[in-house]
């Protein structure tokens, strides 16, 4: 157990070095030097090597690869084009998408295993097609699509949300859920897309189980089987799912929050893929994928607790 | 197999109807926003351009990009699962960069791509080739590890057969299955990320009428004239349910045939 754990830490450490090493790689083969980026054409030679020289340009490819990662280790992520300090920058931003991702994960979760355990009820039956259907149509919808269809519903028709922007937990409870509610929403149904038709199959597979038949045979009701007998070990699947949700979800909020023109760090990447400032985006990339990895870790450690089974060793 | 036929046969048709009808449209500030009417079945865009040469258009582009993303995530995903199988190195090496890249959402990794040199269709189809290609890596090389313990793989090896022979007509052809269902599930993928990716201006080159430009542009007459938001919408989740259908028939028809 503590072995297994251990190795899933280290290919932690592995995954989000060889990400960065990607990072640098790449800003560095496009971009090869900012001085053309940011000094104009008619900068002398001298200016250019003065530029150069602040930063840091003249050293050694590995060297600055360790200097690049040290800043990152050290949060000294430097300053977007337009001059603010980008890790102030995150630090204002990061709690917006993460309370976006918590609303939508916990809309999300709640209605797919009800939605799961309605259906697993009967086999074929009328919430059985209704989850098919709902998770087909779910998976086909573009997030942006989904939210113009919320946004003319909710926010023109019946004027219960605003359309767009954000207001922080300090302006009052009520405002800062309106502002995050239609947003939660959108990203919930691309969550949902998935999960329901994953979490339905978890529980397909654990009523085929023995244990399942033998609930049922000792006088269960037949509708109490999915939820007093096959819901526990399918846990574990489902909090797998859950984590790979949350990870393609990082995705999918960039694209709300584009939409809803919420302050988070997914429109912050648009923002600095529009003006084409690779740094900035670079550093994001970092923080995503290190969020994404945690979040693999954390599901795999929970995993463990949940179900003895997979933290025993095999071979 | 229903799934399959129905999923190609609408994306066929939309591909064809898409050739016939493809066309950026020229401004005609007298239309704008003109309603669907015999000359134009889809209305006009608030420029006053055709909406229905214009979606065709981007039918065509978004095909484009999916379908070769799709090509490029196979071809990926069986070097990278043939690298997997090998011993030593490499095979460790190709491992972890196939999980790491399972930390990278593809529109992320756009978004990285596109912020250093502008956007364009290359750096779409590379993004969604990247994670997608991994993907298929992941799920190939546990049954190529095991068919490569396969009495039959030892045999053919003791005859002393070729390596590349092997695996060309014996090892790909049996996860060949598995390789197309992923494959076509990348389609849908693609046409969901290449369309929001454009919806922000950050897909394919700007101007470029692609179906999530046409809803970006469309989006503010959205209470006005419904038509320009509908029509595009109803092409792209039409598009989007031809590519699902494929791969969930594809995906039922291997579960079938292989249990």
């Amino acid at each position: 157990m503590a072995s297994k754990i251990l190795k899933r830490f280290l290919s932690l450490l592995l995954t989000l070095l060889l990400v960065s090493l990607f990072v640098f790689v790449s800003i560095e083969l496009s971009q090869g030097d900012s001085s053309a980026v940011v000094l104009s054409d008619e900068a002398t030679e001298a200016q250019i090597a003065e530029y150069r020289a602040s930063m840091g340009l003249e050293v050694p490819f590995p060297l600055r690869y360790l200097q690049f990662l040290g800043s990152f280790l050290t949060l000294r992520w430097g300053k977007t084009l337009s001059g603010q300090s980008v890790k102030s920058v995150l630090a204002q931003r990061l709690p917006v998408t993460l309370a976006l991702t918590f609303w939508a994960i916990l809309f999300s979760f709640v209605f797919s295993l009800f939605m799961a355990l309605k259906a697993a009820q009967k086999k074929g039956g009328k919430v059985d097609h209704l989850l098919s259907f709902l998770s087909f149509l779910f998976l086909v919808l573009p997030s942006f699509l989904s939210s113009l269809l919320l946004v003319v519903v909710f926010s023109f028709g019946l004027k219960l949300f605003p359309v767009a922007g954000y207001l922080p937990l300090k302006d009052g409870i009520i405002p800062h859920i309106r502002t995050l509610f239609l947003p939660s929403l959108t990203l919930a149904i691309l969550h949902a897309s998935l999960m329901m038709r994953l979490f339905r199959e978890a529980l397909e597979e654990n009523l085929q189980m023995p244990f399942s038949r033998t609930a049922l045979a000792k006088g269960m009701k037949e509708k109490q089987v999915p939820f007093r007998a096959a819901l526990k070990p399918s846990l574990a699947l489902m909090l797998s799912i859950l984590g790979e949700s949350l990870a393609s979800g990082l995705g999918g909020a960039v694209v709300v929050e584009n939409v809803f023109a919420l302050p988070g760090i997914g429109s912050l990447l648009v923002q600095s893929a529009l003006s084409r400032d690779a740094s900035t985006a670079g550093i994001l990339l970092l923080v995503v994928a290190l969020m994404i990895s945690l979040v693999f870790f954390l599901v795999d450690m929970l995993g463990f607790w949940i179900d003895p089974r997979l933290g025993r060793n095999h071979e | 197999m229903n799934k399959v036929r129905l999923g190609s046969f609408l994306l066929l048709l939309l591909l064809l109807v898409s050739f016939f009808f493809a066309g950026t449209g020229t401004i005609d500030t007298t239309l704008r926003a003109a309603s669907p009417s015999l000359c134009h079945p889809f209305g006009c865009d608030s420029l006053g351009r055709d909406l229905l040469s214009r979606v065709s258009y981007g039918v065509l582009v978004s095909l484009g990009i999916s379908v070769s993303s799709a090509l490029l995530s196979a071809l990926l995903g069986c070097l990278l699962s043939i690298l997997m199988a090998r011993d030593g190195w490499v095979s460790v090496f190709t491992r972890t960069s196939v999980n790491t890249l399972k930390v990278l959402p593809p529109v992320v990794l756009a978004l990285f791509f596109v912020s250093f040199g502008g956007n364009g269709a290359g750096k779409v189809i590379l993004a969604l080739s990247l994670t997608s290609g991994a993907n298929i890596a992941r799920t190939l090389s546990p049954k190529i590890r095991m068919l490569l313990g396969e009495e039959f793989v030892v045999a053919l090896e003791a005859t002393g057969i070729k390596r590349s022979r092997i695996w060309l007509r014996h090892i790909l052809p049996m996860v060949y299955p598995y390789l197309r269902e992923q494959a076509a599930s990348i389609l849908l993928t693609a046409i969901l990320t290449e369309s929001s990716l454009s919806y922000f201006g950050l897909g394919v080159k700007k101007m470029t009428p692609t179906l999530g430009a046409i809803l970006s542009e469309g989006r503010t007459l959205v209470l006005s004239s419904p038509h320009v938001v509908f029509f595009p919408s109803l092409v792209l989740v039409l598009l989007g349910a031809s590519a699902l259908l494929v791969s969930r028939g594809l995906s039922e028809l291997d579960s079938t045939s292989h249990r």
